[in-house]
């Protein structure tokens, strides 16, 4: 093994490896997020009175 | 009648606002006693570490002005809440920047003279020394109390009229104050611990700049808070 | 605006928001550094221009209120600062879950994420207030005026990154950055924007409605005041 891929071995590329468990939840909460206010407008939505 | 001038409308109403505080010396005196147990709150639940207890003082001092602000702002709005004064003041008529200007002074010159009691307690409570000239320390503190006042003052009068008004004043007054608190506290502790990078007057200019913004917004909105 | 033009966008919406997300987590390639966790900048940077434009809206809002009092005005102000207090929340989320992985730690006392806080708290109580008064025309007053002051927070939180070289990354040009995560970007801003315009419509017409209950009286009561929404 040449000296390059031993000391990238050691030190890595500099890049993060992976981290979808980080995407997954980020995107999870900006979709929940969303959704949860869209619920609430609909909830909230007036209905017309009826006198 | 002529209308009586701006800053001679200021002035009386500032006299007598401190002549009012002066008549019920109890109040301020509770004022005191309040952030001097605050401060023993803080050294108790963060200490014994001596010196970590030296390096946050600073912080001590704001947070103690800051929490004893809000007590003396509510008071402040409170006793003319009760006697309707304020609708009394602008039937006279009284320019309402008038009134504005002499309460948030006023304000201003209770947590100073608060503050600058607080120093000598914090010298003995927590070893603090004055690194830096005094005068810089009084400067901070008159600024930083004049950053606390403005909205306080403005803020004070929304929520006197609101309900759950004890809570309301400090939620709407700390997050905006935080800038101030920050330059306030950190300007304090150079003062307390030595200036080697001269970092001070950046703190102060940022200060000078919030009080100069909120005094502003402060004289140009007021009167639309009290209008009926 | 009919019903089937409302329907039409709020679709829109949502199939700009679905292909946005297909565009960031399939499409768009992974950083150099930060590899796949890069894409969570495709929802983290558009919900916080969606946050500090709604700010801008709420200022605007209060200022042209103080200048001449509408219902409409106090309906939309009162929009503008819900919608932007839920998109903040979802940016200053999103921010810190990308920092565990980027900088360690999930917060920073870093001048924009704290003028950040700041500015979200303070329009929690913005809002904390207009539950708190009752009385519909001094709400509005009053309402006016803490927006102007919080507003004075959303320059700070802008040029914050620039002011203070600290932590959190100084804004990117499009010239320094890859062209496919350039669209990505692109695509969910303009995704979060139609999101933001179906949230502020909806939530103006409900505010406006609660406006026009407290403010018109049956015929029959004394002293009755009716309202029109000029």
């Amino acid at each position: 093994m040449n000296t390059l891929s031993l000391v990238l071995a050691a030190v890595g590329e500099g890049r993060i490896r992976g981290g979808w468990e980080y995407v997954w939840t980020a995107y999870g909460i900006a979709w929940t997020g969303i959704a949860l206010y869209a619920l609430s407008l609909w909830v909230r939505w007036p209905r017309e009175e009826r006198k | 009648m002529r209308r009586p001038g701006l800053l001679a409308s200021t002035w009386v109403l500032f006299q007598k606002d401190l002549l009012l505080e002066w008549r019920s010396r109890a109040r301020v005196n509770a004022l005191v006693f309040f952030s001097l147990a605050t401060l023993l709150l803080f050294s108790f639940a963060l200490g014994p570490d001596t010196a970590l207890l030296r390096r946050n003082a600073g912080g001590y001092l704001w947070l103690a002005l800051l929490l004893a602000s809000v007590l003396a702002l509510g008071e402040s709005f409170r006793v003319e809440r009760e006697n309707s004064t304020l609708e009394g003041l602008r039937l006279v008529p009284v320019n309402a920047r008038a009134i504005f200007l002499a309460k948030a002074v006023a304000n201003a010159v209770l947590l100073a003279g608060l503050g600058v009691l607080l120093v000598p307690v914090l010298v003995a409570l927590l070893d603090v020394r004055i690194v830096l000239p005094w005068g810089q320390l009084l400067g901070l503190i008159g600024l930083g109390c004049l950053a606390i006042a403005a909205p306080g003052t403005l803020y004070g009068a929304i929520a006197s009229h609101a309900r759950a008004r004890d809570v309301l004043l400090p939620l709407l007054l700390f997050p905006i104050l935080i800038p101030a608190l920050v330059a306030a506290a950190k300007g304090t502790a150079l003062v307390f611990e030595g200036d080697p990078m001269g970092q001070f007057p950046s703190w102060v200019a940022l200060l000078t700049s919030f009080d100069l913004i909120y005094w502003g917004l402060g004289v140009l909105l007021f009167p639309r808070v009290v209008e009926e | 605006m009919s019903k089937s033009v409302r329907i039409g966008f709020v679709l829109f919406a949502v199939a700009l928001l679905v292909s946005g997300a297909w565009i960031g987590l399939a499409w768009a390639p992974p950083d150099r550094e930060m590899g796949h966790v890069q894409r969570i900048m495709y929802m983290h940077v558009p919900a916080a221009w969606m946050a500090l434009l709604a700010a801008t809206l709420n200022f605007g809002t209060c200022v042209s209120y103080l200048w001449k009092a509408s219902w409409k005005k106090d309906a939309f102000a009162e929009a503008t600062a819900e919608v932007g207090l839920c998109f903040g929340t979802i940016a200053i989320l999103l921010g810190a879950i990308w920092g565990r992985p980027t900088w360690g730690v999930y917060w920073a006392w870093d001048p924009r994420l704290t003028t950040m806080a700041i500015l979200l708290v303070a329009y929690a109580g913005y809002l904390a207030l207009r539950r708190f008064v009752d009385d519909p025309d001094r709400r509005a007053v009053w309402s006016a005026v803490v927006g102007i002051i919080v507003a004075v927070d959303v320059p700070v939180v802008y040029f914050s990154v620039k002011w203070w070289k600290s932590l959190h990354q100084v804004q990117s040009t499009p010239k320094t950055v890859d062209p496919q995560m350039v669209i990505a970007l692109r695509w969910n801003a303009f995704a979060f924007l139609a999101v933001l315009i179906v949230f502020l419509v909806a939530r103006y017409r409900i505010a406006l409605a609660a406006r026009m209950r407290e403010t018109t009286v049956p015929d029959a009561s004394p002293g009755a005041r009716e309202v029109v929404a000029s």
